[in-house]
């Protein structure tokens, strides 16, 4: 557990994983352009790891494919999430972890932001605030310790 | 060195380090068989030694003459002179330590003499050891030695051990007392079972436990490089001699019981193995002893432990137990079942977490024995019943549960009347889940029906069996088909009769669909012995009468591939009526039709002996059909599957090649090829061969490239299965057509690839091994022997890397590098290049060196392939290489290319096709994961 040693949130609520994106054939017609959508965001964040629980931010619900907005044309995409507790200290963490998995995943051309569920969460502005702020998140990652927990949110240990 | 020569100075320069002394002992051992020497001139020429001052001489002296005892048979020595030899050890064995030790191994070489030596001897020699060597101060190969005594003892000595009573018992114990190397354990184990049975412990029974006992549960790790014992050897030897007699019943339950609540795995693994294994020793009042305490821990493991093994552990150990336990008093047993019974009912709820494990327990008691599942049968069943009535939920789960205890008790009772009314019961209730829209609950119906059909009334049944065979022919998801298939297996098997009566006189009329799940449904009693004549004659009725059921056919032979099936359609001349309907045909065939008729012919009379085929080929294969697709397509079927020597009608060999040349149709053209290529491979007369090979390799001159390309190809691959010295010559022929055409490296693939049948071993064909190896081999010479290659050949290249084995890549890989390099980087075949990923994928996930030691030209090229346009199979196999790449080697090896593969990537992730972005972004996020701290 990377802070402390008493859990904020003891006992989260879980919630089942939803299924597989179901293949159809038209996804193997190369000649067919498949846009970025909901799913596909979704499916790229689902599998971090909560930084407190060995859960996945997806069992957690605390992201959730209607809460993604992506603008393929207008290079936008536009996440909320749902901290689990009011009071969440992780928040800006659980942020940052989305941030930088979908910087590391995403086209260059996607603006990505990253937002707390409105609210979900006390300190909502001053978190968004601080998500939005390239300079603070450049210096958060370069913060060693920092990097580390995120890496290891991110680090899927499951294929697929 | 002969023995005559020995003279003192000799003896005297013996030392141990050097094996000399075993020769001199083999010859006097050999002297004394052949009577030349007795044993007491031995002695006396070995005087000098025996009796030094020196403690090495006397050493050296003793075990010269324990050697020479080793090596002489039975019989030799008598009795008088094995006492005496006794008496002599004995007073060694009190001699210095060093002098001891080797008098241990001559002692040995006495007690082996088991007709000849005296009781009392033995009794000497071993009280002596007892006395005066302490077995726990010596080497541990002196220590095997002592053990192998008391062993050879107590297997041959038994008068002996008798004799001694207590005392040998108590010499034992403390000669073992604190064995600590895990050689001489297990071999202290391995007898210690037979000393335990055979001898009277007495009162120190619980001695010889408490020495036992301390290694329990063996907590051993065999170091890595020492594979000769291992802590499963160990454990089971030790569980072996606990339980090896009943004397030890309760100290062996109160440990189990104690070490099974620890929390280290191994002690409750080893408790309860040592609980299972007591259970054909021990008596059954010790286990009634302790079945409450038992009972208990056993059940708190099972719900509170969450390692599925050791639970099933658990259960088995708890299924002995209960079995041991139904072998005493009955009033007792049912009590005790009473009690399990009443302690676990109340979980049976399925919204209960115990609902399953709950369960689970039940069924092992009941399947211990037929006394428990009937109690549980009866107490269980109602109440599961209501359950199952009142439930909305997980109804499913209850009926698997009702099912699997219905079951167990069967298989107890059999047919026996004693099957209790609880279970007649179940009937109805199966009969309404059956037709239940939830297919798990149907599913579960059906197989509790197959479980209690024994106690279905007859007249019920033939209900059934009327409502299943319309189910027969009916469109049904597939778990709920494998249920009733299942079940009409079992009613088929059980009652042939009836169901024979009803398959027989079920007319109604199917359209082709209905038609062929039918035949499907029949599969499953198609090896039946009452059904297979009659499945067969269905089969061929509706062969006959469409492709569907043709393609069945040929199915059902492929999948059941006994030969009795074929021999049926022999019997019943399927063949001759195959013909006439293929007479029939007038219009136009599909090849899918024509390809299911050959294959049939082919598995008809592959089956038949020379003599038979030969009559068959002569019967059918002038027959002239209006189709020449059916004419190539029946002949190909009567030649391919010939044996070797059966063919002989070269002249059929001009027909296919006539028809080669003229037809328009790809069926006939590569039919033709294929079984010229068959006949080829079977032609056992080398000039018969010759003679074809020059007409063919003159009309392959003149003909067209398409046909060429077939012919050659086939000619080619005919003749390098059988390595005929002409195949080279054959290949370079496919080699010159590649040049300035595409097509024809597809011939390559048939060179090598095995997944065309026509030449296969299984139509005797000869395919000599290692055929691949050389014709890559020189392939691979051949195409390096041009600067440049085309884009066919790098493409025959790809195609030869599809079937060749890993381990024949990687010896010529550096060879092959170059040309896998220009195919990366030139060829627009997807086949090929995913051919080649997938192979490098492969190497990269084995480790192997040669990709490590080229990484930079490779990583470069898949790089460049990740965004190859014509195909996304190949930029998806180029992203997995590289992820594989993250996942086998070392960082430091790839991090010099991090930036360029991240950057790369980086456009990947904008794939136009989603599939290729997930891969690309997975790999991307390894790549930066790289050396990042985590």
């Amino acid at each position: 557990m990377p802070f402390g040693d008493k859990l904020e949130n003891q006992n989260p609520t879980l919630y089942l994983k939803s299924a597989d994106r179901f293949i159809i054939d038209q996804d193997y017609d190369d000649s067919i352009v498949d846009e970025f959508d909901q799913r596909e965001i979704f499916d790229l964040i689902r599998n971090i790891n909560d930084p407190e629980h060995p859960l996945t931010l997806e069992q957690l619900h605390v992201v959730q494919p209607e809460l993604i907005t992506v603008e393929n044309e207008k290079n936008n995409v536009h996440i909320n999430f749902t901290p689990t507790i009011p009071h969440c200290s992780m928040a800006t963490l659980i942020g940052l972890s989305i941030r930088v998995k979908l910087l590391r995943c995403l086209p260059a051309r996607f603006k990505v932001q990253v937002e707390v569920t409105p609210g979900t969460h006390n300190a909502a502005s001053q978190v968004n605030k601080q998500l939005a702020d390239k300079e603070r998140v450049a210096a958060a990652l370069e913060n060693s310790h920092l990097i580390k927990v995120i890496n290891q949110c991110i680090e899927n240990k499951k294929r697929g | 060195m002969e023995n005559n020569d020995l003279d003192t100075t000799v003896l005297e320069s013996l030392t141990k380090e050097n094996d000399i002394y075993i020769g001199i002992s083999k010859n006097f051992a050999k002297d004394v068989l052949l009577s030349q020497l007795k044993i007491l001139d031995v002695i006396q020429k070995l005087q000098c030694l025996l009796l030094s001052e020196s403690v090495p001489k006397r050493d050296m002296g003793v075990l010269i003459l324990s050697t020479t005892l080793q090596n002489l048979e039975q019989h030799v020595l008598n009795a008088q002179e094995l006492s005496v030899l006794s008496s002599y050890f004995i007073e060694k064995l009190k001699d210095h330590h060093q002098v001891a030790s080797s008098a241990l191994k001559g002692v040995l070489s006495l007690v082996l003499f088991n007709d000849e030596i005296p009781k009392e001897s033995v009794i000497d020699l071993v009280s002596c050891i007892f006395q005066h060597i302490t077995c726990q101060q010596q080497q541990q190969p002196h220590r095997y030695l002592i053990y192998e005594i008391f062993e050879t003892v107590l297997k041959q000595h038994l008068n002996a051990v008798e004799s001694m009573g207590i005392d040998f018992v108590y010499g034992v114990i403390s000669s073992i007392d604190g064995e600590r190397d895990p050689k001489n354990l297990i071999y202290l184990f391995s007898w210690l079972q037979r000393f335990l049975k055979t001898v009277k412990l007495g009162h120190l029974s619980e001695e010889m436990f408490d020495v036992l006992s301390c290694y329990f549960p063996v907590d051993f790790k065999a170091p890595p490089s020492n594979n000769t014992v291992a802590r499963e050897d160990l454990a089971k030897g030790l569980g072996a001699c606990l339980t090896a007699t009943p004397d030890f019943g309760e100290l062996a339950i109160s440990l189990a019981l104690e070490k099974l609540d620890s929390t280290l795995r191994i002690a409750k693994e080893d408790s309860l193995g040592l609980l299972r294994m007591g259970c054909k020793n021990f008596d059954y009042e010790t286990y009634y002893k302790y079945s409450i305490e038992l009972w208990s821990q056993i059940q708190k493991e099972i719900f509170s432990n969450s390692d599925i093994e050791l639970r099933h552990y658990c259960l088995e150990t708890l299924m002995e137990i209960i079995r041991k336990l139904s072998l005493g008093d009955e009033k007792n047993f049912e009590n005790l079942i009473y009690d399990i019974t009443d302690t676990l009912q109340g979980n049976l709820l399925p919204e209960s977490k115990l609902f399953l494990q709950s369960f689970y327990i039940l069924n092992s008691v009941a399947k211990a024995s037929s006394s428990s599942s009937l109690i549980i049968i009866k107490k269980i069943l109602p109440l599961l019943e209501n359950t199952f009535k009142m439930a909305t939920s997980h109804r499913a789960s209850i009926l698997n549960v009702v099912v699997e205890l219905v079951k167990t008790t069967i298989q107890h009772e059999g047919n026996s009347h004693r099957i209790p009314e609880e279970i007649s019961c179940c009937y109805n209730l199966f009969c309404q889940t059956i037709n239940d829209p939830d297919q798990n609950l149907c599913v579960e119906g059906y197989k509790g029906l197959s479980a209690i059909l024994s106690c279905i009334p007859h007249d019920a049944l033939l209900v059934q069996l009327k409502n299943l065979s319309e189910l027969l022919s009916a469109s049904l998801p597939d778990k709920v088909k494998e249920a009733v298939l299942g079940y009409f297996y079992n009613i088929a098997k059980t009652y042939p009769e009836e169901t024979r009566h009803l398959l027989e006189n079920d007319v109604t009329p199917l359209d082709t669909i209905s038609h062929v799940r039918y035949l499907e449904s029949l599969d499953s009693i198609v090896m039946l012995p009452n059904f297979k004549v009659y499945v067969m004659e269905v089969n061929m009725k509706c062969s006959l009468n469409n492709i569907k059921g043709l393609k069945h056919l040929n199915e059902l032979l492929t999948k059941n591939c006994d030969g009795s099936l074929v021999k049926i359609l022999i019997e019943k001349d399927f063949l001759n009526s195959l013909m006439e309907q293929l007479q029939n045909h007038k219009t136009c065939l599909e090849n899918n039709y024509l390809q299911a008729v050959r294959l049939l012919i082919s598995a008809i009379v592959r089956e038949q002996e020379a003599e038979s085929q030969s009559e068959v080929y002569s019967l059918y294969s002038n027959r002239n059909f209006e189709l020449q697709t059916v004419n190539v397509a029946a002949l190909s079927g009567l030649i391919v599957p010939l044996r070797r020597g059966v063919f002989s009608d070269y002249s059929k060999i001009g027909y296919l090649l006539e028809n080669l040349k003229i037809s328009d149709e790809i069926f006939i053209k590569e039919t033709c090829a294929e079984v010229i290529g068959n006949l080829l491979n079977k032609i056992t007369d080398e000039l018969v061969l010759e003679e074809n090979l020059c007409h063919l390799s003159a009309l392959c001159i003149n003909c067209e490239t398409e046909i060429k390309i077939l012919l050659t190809s086939w000619i080619s691959r005919a003749l390098v299965t059988r390595n005929h010295p002409k195949a080279s010559l054959w290949i370079d022929n496919m080699i010159a057509i590649l040049e300035g055409n595409l097509e024809a490296a597809k011939g390559f693939k048939i060179l090598l690839n095995d997944s065309n049948r026509s030449i296969s071993k299984e139509n005797f064909c000869e395919i000599m091994p290692l055929y691949k190896q050389k014709v890559f081999h020189y392939c691979i010479n051949k195409f390096n022997e041009t600067r440049e290659n085309s884009e066919a050949h790098l493409n025959a290249v790809g195609y030869l890397l599809e079937d060749v084995s890993k381990i024949v890549l990687l010896s010529i890989f550096q060879k092959a590098l170059r040309l896998i390099l220009q195919i990366m980087e030139r060829s627009q075949n997807y086949k090929v290049l995913k051919v080649i990923l997938q192979r490098i994928t492969d190497f990269i996930q084995n480790g192997e060196q040669v990709i490590e030691d080229n990484l930079d030209d490779i990583l470069t090229r898949i790089l460049k392939l990740t965004t190859f346009n014509a195909s996304m199979s190949v930029r998806i196999a180029a992203l997995r290489c590289l992820h594989q790449m993250v996942v086998s080697y070392k960082v430091y090896k790839l991090l010099p290319m991090k930036f360029m593969v991240i950057e790369q990537l980086g456009i990947c992730v904008d794939d136009r096709k989603r599939l290729v972005r997930i891969e690309a972004m997975e790999c991307r996020s390894s790549w930066f994961l790289l050396d990042a701290p985590i």
